[in-house]
């Protein structure tokens, strides 16, 4: 519990620094590496809240970022045995790879209900550098949530014994 | 025992899905009701943060008291060339000084002559910023007044310098302050010196750009910008800031307020003037009824 507490602080002020580093794709990042490192720290609903939340609080379209943050994560949460499989360089690839799906879907959806978006080189270069410190955000929370990818054989140790 | 394990397994599993399910409707749902009605979506967003930001006040206190700790870093960095640029700006303030004495002189001899009988004086409240939830594709801060102190939608607010936008969505205890660098932010503007009109348009960046400037030429960079106070949503003569070229040739304004370390806002209080929807409403005053519809 002091856990899930522990995410709701850290996610809700850093989406309120004004700072363009600090964007909404930082929350998503974080809740990708957790989801990747131990996905019970980030249950469900939890990510619902605060996404919610984020949406509310920064004026975003309500509701949007939370439909895609689910089911980006809900497709990490299925494939994350190939994800702790990974070398660190492909699963900052597959990474890259699902921020820039996610932005689409965003973009797709605020088109096809014609309402305003932003233009898209600046949402380019927003992935872009999110993207470009994707490791630092790694290292940053397996430092303050003290968690690791699990190891290969106590993975498969797990998996035996069930 | 494995069994038992499986079907405790397969039910939180199964329990997690309908939360999955239930909350992508809800966001879905959500989404498609602030396409459709956004009045009312709009309305929604204003009553929650009302609900949750006054109560978050404490989680923010740390955050806060870090940007400060680094800013004041970065000042003890900086003393000497500040020290240097404080001497220069003090040198220029002294012959301003001198020169603002002398027009308040001027001044006074000309209303003197001229009998103008001045506007009240604006007034205003004072609120502190609870959110400023700036990030690249939204402008806007939250402030801790609402209709309950008499805060109305339209309202321009400023720091001590220079305007900073307006008041676009009023809860009962915070409400919402869109930033003139808001791309959905377009005001009317005076350029002080030629008194050319243009619109103040914002464009995400730090300095709103200028567009549809009657005769670019008569422009300089460093011209005064004020609030023109054209159709009524703002008061005449607020200062906004100074007038850039930037590097591709575009007229784009240097802010006065530092919307990069606001803490208080002004709420300025003025209501419109007067509108001037019936024929002869424009000459004289309002007619008795029984005139007016002969």
């Amino acid at each position: 519990m002091i856990v899930f507490i522990g995410i709701f602080i850290l996610l809700i002020p850093v989406s309120i620094f004004h700072n363009i580093l600090m964007s909404p794709e930082i929350i998503f990042m974080i809740t990708f590496i957790l989801i990747i490192r131990n996905p019970d720290y980030v249950p469900v609903w939890l990510i619902g809240i605060v996404f919610l939340l984020n949406d509310f609080l920064l004026t975003l379209p309500l509701g949007l970022n939370t439909f895609i943050a689910l089911l980006t994560t809900e497709f990490l949460r299925r494939n994350r045995l190939f994800f702790i499989e990974m070398l660190f360089l492909t699963e900052w690839l597959c990474i890259a790879i699902l921020l820039l799906a996610a932005n689409v879907m965003r973009k797709l959806l605020l088109i096809i209900t014609l309402s305003e978006h932003a233009p898209g080189f600046t949402v380019i270069t927003q992935v872009g550098l999110s993207i470009l410190i994707y490791p630092i955000l790694v290292v940053l929370v397996s430092f303050i949530f003290r968690i690791g990818k699990a190891q290969r054989n106590t993975l498969y140790s797990a998996k035996s014994i069930r | 025992m494995a069994n038992i394990d499986d079907v405790a397994i397969n039910f939180t599993r199964s329990i997690a899905r309908i939360g999955l399910l239930a909350f992508l409707i809800l966001s879905f749902s959500l989404f498609l009701l602030w396409r459709i009605d956004n009045p009312r979506a709009e309305n929604i967003r204003i009553i929650v943060i009302n609900r949750i930001v006054p109560n978050m006040e404490w989680a923010m206190v740390p955050i806060t008291r870090v940007t400060k700790m680094l800013q004041n870093f970065q000042s003890y960095e900086r003393l000497y060339s500040q020290n240097q640029e404080l001497r220069n700006e003090l040198q220029s303030m002294r012959s301003w000084h001198e020169a603002a004495l002398q027009l308040e002189q001027e001044n006074a001899r000309l209303l003197d002559l001229n009998k103008v009988k001045l506007n009240t004086k604006y007034n205003f409240i004072s609120g502190k910023i609870l959110i400023d939830s700036g990030n690249i594709f939204r402008q806007s801060a939250i402030i801790n007044l609402g209709a309950d102190d008499g805060i109305v939608e339209g309202w321009a607010t400023m720091d001590g310098l220079g305007l900073v936008g307006r008041i676009t969505g009023v809860g009962s205890e915070t409400s919402r302050v869109l930033f003139l660098t808001d791309t959905s932010s377009n005001i009317p503007v005076l350029i002080k010196p030629s008194n050319q009109r243009a619109i103040l348009s914002g464009d995400n960046s730090s300095q709103p750009t200028l567009l549809f400037i009657e005769n670019n030429q008569q422009i300089q960079p460093g011209d005064r910008v004020v609030t023109s106070g054209d159709g009524g949503v703002f008061p005449s003569n607020l200062l906004i800031g100074k007038v850039l070229l930037s590097k591709n040739n575009q007229l784009r304004i240097q802010m006065a307020a530092n919307l990069y370390n606001l803490s208080f806002l002004r709420v300025i209080r003025h209501s419109p003037t007067a509108s001037i929807n019936q024929p002869n409403r424009l000459i004289g005053p309002i007619l008795p009824k029984a005139i007016a519809n002969e």
